[in-house]
């Protein structure tokens, strides 16, 4: 079954948004395409890591990930946060329902714990330009993201907190 | 800190504030101890704040390299970058195998401040050349380009020779004719066409030293830097990411820098004197245009032209002795 997250790749001192689509089938591989750099193809481990600390395990399937435009290179590890949850969508463990309207970036720890990122005033700002309702970021960057107005930036400290979020089994207030 | 911790160089602190009014680059050059570097410190104090517009661009930079911290939203205060002359050409412009802004980007919509201009390598100085003049800076690498603003004000010192004492009223100098000229030649001539001022920082003496008489506070001088300001933002309210004089292009300029007779033939004659260049003549009248904001003046006198055009001595063959 195929899901979408939506990331964002910062080039010069503007973003440009990143599609990331998941289709999980029948079978036991872990394909990741779309350029991703040593950075981004080495989150399947920090993300197998803190899908562990929620209890929850890799699924169990074949999975392919594509990050769209495929031919910009991908770099760095804020990716983390959008290829989880767009595992955790494709595998039913997160309901679909408000995912594709944010953006979502951090690093993960293998904890779960989100890292702060770097670039995210031309992520958020891009996201607004782009009609997205909000963005998800690491709490740390919150405060950089809120500067822009008509945007719900909601600042987590982890990876459980997003899926709560998504799942409507926790309430979060957006930064001022 | 503030202005009135420096005695005495009032003409120095003058510049200064025209500097700071439109946002020109300014190059000081003085004996050791003169009080070069303890002015540029206090710089800061009497630059205007960030408008909204100059604040997003500068905050964005920052957050693309990483510099927002947590408590920060929007920044309000300019940025003062000083680094260190032991800096790499790729640190100062920008790039590195996965681009990152340099300090020239970093100092957008603020002040760089390159202390020992000399002791700077070659290649770092000339590398500034281009984007001086662009006000971005544009980084190319196999597979992409990446542009990333640049529009700062740069503020320099050196000292003139090698000893430091060259032209100084009571010491010697112990360098021969040719070390001044060669020590003054590592500022080549194209980096100095693109500094709008230039103005000779001269020790102070005892007297004026420990005179505890009256001297301005930072406060005023910034409260006429803001107020020319505040007619240059009204000035470029139609125009996109132009805040200041120095950002002028030459039909902004054309429109805006009207000289009159008497200021016309004064600056006739100093470009044929002393052979300045059409971008001398250019950055002449931004800095004569500022000195009349600060002055509140709606059009530019010859007072204003004749200041403009003392600032750039260098230019001025025979500055060696």
């Amino acid at each position: 079954m195929l899901v979408r997250t939506f990331a964002s790749a910062v080039t010069g001192i503007d973003a440009v948004t990143v599609t990331i689509e998941v289709n999980e089938s029948r079978g036991v591989q872990f394909f990741l395409v779309g350029l991703p750099d040593s950075a981004v193809k080495e989150s399947q481990h920090r993300i197998a890591s803190a899908l562990g600390t929620l209890d929850y395990h890799w699924p169990g399937k074949q999975i392919v990930i594509n990050m769209a435009p495929a031919d910009i290179r991908k770099e760095g590890s804020a990716y983390d946060l959008p290829l989880a949850m767009g595992i955790l969508a494709a595998d039913e463990k997160v309901s679909k329902g408000e995912i594709e309207s944010f953006v979502l970036m951090g690093e993960l720890s293998l904890d779960g714990t989100l890292q702060p990122v770097k670039g995210v005033l031309p992520i958020a700002l891009r996201a607004r330009e782009e009609g997205f309702k909000g963005v998800i970021v690491p709490v740390k960057n919150a405060r950089e993201a809120a500067v822009v107005g008509g945007l719900d930036v909601y600042g987590m400290e982890n990876l459980g907190e997003v899926v709560h979020f998504f799942n409507g089994t926790q309430k979060f207030n957006p930064v001022k | 800190m503030d202005f009135s911790d420096v005695r005495g160089q009032e003409n120095v602190k003058r510049s200064l504030e025209v500097a700071a009014a439109g946002g020109h680059n300014i190059i000081m050059i003085g004996p050791p101890g003169a009080g070069k570097t303890m002015l540029a410190k206090r710089l800061p104090t009497i630059i205007p704040p960030l408008t909204l517009e100059e604040a997003l661009e500068t905050t964005k930079i920052h957050s693309v390299a990483g510099k927002i911290d947590d408590h920060t939203a929007l920044m309000t205060k300019r940025p003062f970058r000083s680094p260190h002359h032991t800096i790499s050409d790729v640190a100062l412009v920008g790039g590195g195998t996965f681009p990152q802004p340099g300090e020239i980007s970093l100092s957008h919509n603020g002040v760089l401040f390159l202390d020992e201009l000399p002791e700077f390598k070659r290649t770092v100085l000339e590398v500034m050349r281009q984007p001086l003049e662009d006000r971005v800076i544009t980084i190319s690498r196999a597979k992409s380009t990446v542009d990333y603003p640049a529009s700062f004000m740069l503020v320099a010192s050196m000292n003139p020779c090698p000893c430091g004492f060259h032209n100084h009223p009571e010491k010697e100098c112990m360098c021969s004719p040719g070390m001044v000229q060669k020590y003054l030649n590592r500022i080549s001539g194209p980096l100095l066409d693109r500094i709008d001022i230039h103005i000779e920082v001269v020790p102070v003496n005892y007297d004026k030293l420990s005179d505890s008489g009256k001297v301005e506070h930072s406060s005023d001088v910034r409260g006429r830097v803001v107020r020319a300001r505040a007619i240059q933002a009204k000035r470029f309210e139609n125009v996109k990411g132009v805040y200041s004089n120095s950002q002028m292009s030459s039909s902004m300029q054309r429109r805006y820098c009207q000289l009159d007779e008497s200021g016309g033939k004064l600056l006739k004659t100093a470009m044929d004197i002393r052979g300045l260049s059409a971008r001398a003549y250019d950055r002449i009248l931004k800095v004569a245009r500022t000195i009349a904001d600060l002055g509140e003046s709606e059009n530019i006198t010859a007072e204003h032209i004749s200041e403009a055009i003392n600032y750039r001595n260098l230019d001025r063959e025979g500055w060696a002795g």
